[in-house]
């Protein structure tokens, strides 16, 4: 089954829309291609075969979400080594979490900002 | 009226620390037992700890559980191979390549020799020749210094050849089987090369979960270089046998 999505661009773009194409994009992003052999145009192409190939399709689509698995694992290794009582590890590893992932998409939002507000007042 | 004979005042001890608690006190009064130095508390046992470093390096986690911190330890182990197992699923083995991407293998190493042996099996298990390098070699000294394993293409699988080789050590000639890829056969099942290669985000992350996995080792390493031993456990009172009525 082919996925097809177009979204319209208008000339000049503003943040909500680029969110908002964002947010259509990731919708329609097409699902990993696993369990059976597939045939394209380089030949017969296997089945995914954990550890040994890299993940199909939802990766390049939905990336942002393994940074959530990056910050926990991140969060736990740290917290096991910085804190001197382990009595409320799991909710400091929590908290922190929540802060890097919170920290990067106000990076984002900062970086989007840059991007599409002052790069082209500064271009004109 | 004041008198000039000094009046003993109590040294200040710090918040939350009874005198008695003090390391290297004697028995606080009579009938009171005797406190027991803890182990690690001199500063001979602060200084650097090669053995934790070693074994932390040798395995994540490994270095604190050596110094009694066993919770601690299995946690790093779960943080650390929990970014490293992630980086190997997201990115394939490809993640991991000593040949292709050596600047991110130097942060990978610092997990320890799992990095290592997984660089071993990817460029000696799933990497190959060329089959015109198998076609034109002709010693093994040529062999392996001027042609480079490579990975597979998706439509090519890997083989292993026998090749009659002149050994220039003792330039007599010897059978040596030499991996190398071939096209597939579409027509044939399971003609698949031996992995797939990482492009794309699949590439990034697996790579940047495996090499900050390696720095969180690190973090893990030094930590547990300069770490205090846990203090050992008194003894419990064995219990006393219920009377039998």
């Amino acid at each position: 089954m082919v996925r097809t999505c177009q979204t319209s661009r208008p000339r000049r773009m503003r943040l909500g829309d680029c969110l908002a194409t964002a947010l259509v994009a990731a919708a329609c992003a097409g699902l990993p291609s696993v369990g059976t052999a597939q045939t394209s145009a380089l030949g017969p192409k296997p089945p995914w075969r954990p550890f040994i190939d890299p993940m199909g399709g939802w990766v390049h689509s939905r990336w942002y979400l393994l940074l959530i698995v990056l910050a926990l694992f991140v969060s736990i290794s740290y917290k096991a080594v910085r804190m001197k009582d382990l009595k409320h590890y799991w909710r400091e590893v929590g908290k922190m979490t929540l802060q890097i992932v919170a920290a990067m998409v106000l990076l984002g939002i900062a970086s989007s900002v840059i991007v599409l507000k002052f790069a082209p007042m500064v271009a004109r | 009226m004041p008198t000039d004979t000094p009046t003993a005042v109590p040294a200040p001890q710090p918040s939350g620390v009874r005198p008695e608690q003090t390391p290297g006190s004697t028995p606080a009064g009579p009938g009171q037992p005797a406190l027991r130095p803890e182990s690690g508390s001199s500063d001979a046992e602060n200084m650097l700890q090669p053995v934790a470093a070693l074994l932390a390096f040798a395995f994540p986690g490994m270095g604190h559980v050596f110094l009694g911190h066993t919770r601690r330890g299995v946690l790093i182990l779960a943080g650390i191979l929990g970014l490293f197992l992630s980086g190997l699923l997201i990115g394939g083995i490809d993640a991991i390549d000593r040949e292709e991407d050596f600047f991110w293998f130097i942060g990978q190493s610092l997990v320890g020799p799992a990095t290592f042996g997984v660089n071993y099996v990817h460029q000696h298990h799933f990497k190959a020749f060329d089959q015109s390098t198998f076609n034109s070699v002709r010693s093994t000294r040529e062999l392996a210094t001027s042609h480079q394993r490579r990975a597979a293409r998706p439509n090519e699988v890997r083989v292993i050849g026998q090749k009659e080789l002149l050994d220039d050590r003792s330039s007599t000639r010897q059978v040596v089987s030499i991996p190398y890829f071939k096209l597939a056969n579409p027509n044939l099942p399971d003609q698949f090369p031996p992995n797939l290669r990482g492009l794309g985000r699949a590439k990034e992350l697996g790579t940047l979960f495996c090499a900050v996995a390696g720095f969180m080792n690190l973090i893990a390493l030094i930590d547990a270089s300069y770490h205090r031993r846990a203090p050992r456990r008194q003894p419990t009172r064995p219990r006393t046998p219920k009377a039998v009525a």
